[in-house]
């Protein structure tokens, strides 16, 4: 079963605030003081938004262009994650096999406890009815034999739906169905596929082992499976933890900037946001990456790999602002930037000899202490208020599935 | 769009059956009674535990907050 929150954060906003019920509405990142509009893009739009045009990514100038008065709220991820644990909680009601896909949307394995209900379709209108009288929200379900078409009927019918593809059903509905419309094809892979003829599901399905192994290498083997709607992935448990692989923050800043001090701050605060991450999941890497996005758009990422694995602030921002002055030229306005850290593995807690090295760590796990006491950034280097008289955006996107369990 | 406001303010609520239910509050000598709680969330600021509440006197929505660490209340946005 495949559970998803229909246009979520903005039916949110609409179940929070009588007035927005009915209006076409959005939900976009925060207005930066003195802007006219957010320098984000549509998050989610309201299903009456969507009936005039207004989809998500789309600039707010893109969107207003459309929709005149279209109403936008600043979204709130804390609140979001809150109600998504609410959602998941009672889905746990029903069974632990419950697999957290993304903020909005989760697979569910019924299959051992239907001999509880009626059927599946019972469960499904359960849980449909304790999300709309609990949180007043809706969404839309779709049950079949696996994953991939349990996704594949959610999408059929929104908002409010309930589509059941059976296992006799499945050729069918695979005969005419796009590429694209199968959860793990894409706009690129997509193409290349189109490029080869292949459009359908069934053509996919049908397409030669060799031809998809030639062009997509052992990708190809699992393509023919989704052509034929089969999926052996099995829904995780719901303790089950995601492998890592890599840890990440990126902050648009509220107005384009020269200042490399303004840059050096901000650099420095997502690298120690990126350090707490990594030291929360216990975990070290070794490769840092750094994303530039200019005042034109233009995106830049460069990466580099070190001798020894790190977990500090200062080691990851050490590395990103070296990679800054290597390969990245400033001769445009800086709009965005990212810091990253992969190649992971577990911290083994190393204890260091060097009476320096092991006063830092005293000290990091007593900044750490006290942040997690008394919230983020209580204690920080100081040359982080730089960026916040700069001006810091309240976070509005998707996050890590571990934040979201 | 919502005008971030963060005030300490006094709350009249009732506390029952492990819920909280806000039902006036005063900001500015004037008292606003609460005519619908819309939404609830939570939120977590280090160790404390903060619970969210998205109210209406009838033409204003606001959103108030409830430190269950401090048991202080604060107006936190308004429409």
């Amino acid at each position: 079963m495949h559970i998803d929150m229909n246009a979520f954060f903005a039916s949110v906003e609409q179940a929070c605030n009588p007035a927005l019920r009915g209006k076409p509405m959005a939900v976009c990142g925060e207005i930066a003081k003195g802007s006219k509009y957010p320098r984000t893009i549509i998050t989610t739009a309201s299903y009456e938004a969507r009936a005039l045009g207004v989809k998500t990514v789309m600039t707010i100038p893109e969107a207003k262009a459309l929709c005149p008065n279209l109403i936008l709220v600043a979204g709130n991820l804390d609140k979001y994650i809150d109600i998504s644990l609410k959602i998941q909680k009672i889905m746990l009601d029903f069974t632990d096999n419950v697999e957290v896909f993304s903020i909005d949307e989760c697979f569910m394995d019924v299959s051992d406890i239907i001999k509880f209900h009626a059927n599946a379709e019972s469960i499904a209108l359960q849980i449909k009815v304790r999300i709309k009288n609990e949180l007043g929200l809706r969404c839309s379900v779709g049950i079949a034999p696996n994953k991939l078409l349990a996704k594949l009927a959610s999408d059929m019918k929104k908002p409010d739906g309930l589509t059941i593809i059976r296992e006799e059903d499945k050729d069918k509905v695979l005969e005419t169905l796009p590429i694209e419309d199968l959860c793990g094809i894409g706009r690129h892979l997509q193409e290349k596929l189109n490029y080869l003829g292949i459009k359908t599901a069934k053509q996919l399905g049908s397409a030669s082992i060799n031809l998809l192994t030639h062009h997509f290498g052992f990708i190809g083997y699992a393509l023919k499976q989704m052509g034929q709607g089969i999926d052996h992935s099995p829904v995780k448990k719901y303790d089950a933890h995601d492998v890592v692989k890599s840890v990440g923050h990126t902050h648009t800043l509220t107005q384009d900037t020269w200042d490399l001090d303004v840059v050096k701050s901000y650099l420095l605060m997502l690298s120690e946001k990126v350090s707490v991450r990594l030291r929360q999941y216990k975990m070290v890497g070794k490769t840092v990456s750094l994303v530039i996005r200019y005042s034109d758009f233009e995106t830049f990422g460069r990466q580099k790999s070190l001798g020894e694995y790190i977990k500090t602030g200062k080691k990851i921002y050490d590395t990103a602002f070296a990679l800054f002055n290597e390969k990245f030229k400033f001769e445009k306005a800086v709009r965005l930037v990212g810091v990253s850290i992969s190649n992971l593995v577990a911290d083994d807690g190393q204890q260091y000899l060097i009476d320096k090295m092991r006063r830092q760590a005293v000290i990091t796990n007593t900044i750490d202490e006290i942040n997690s006491k008394y919230g983020e950034f209580t204690v920080k280097p100081s040359s982080l208020i730089i960026a916040e008289k700069f001006g810091i955006l309240e976070r509005c996107g998707i996050m890590s599935k571990r934040l979201i369990k | 769009m919502s005008v971030s406001i963060n005030e300490k303010i006094k709350v009249a609520a009732v506390f029952d059956d492990n819920k909280i239910k806000p039902k006036w509050f005063v900001r500015n000598g004037r008292k606003h009674a609460i005519s619908e709680v819309t939404y609830t969330w939570h939120t977590k600021t280090g160790e404390d535990d903060i619970l969210h509440f998205s109210v209406t006197d009838g033409s204003t929505l606001f959103e108030i907050s409830y430190n269950q660490k401090t048991l202080k209340w604060n107006l936190d946005k308004s429409e």
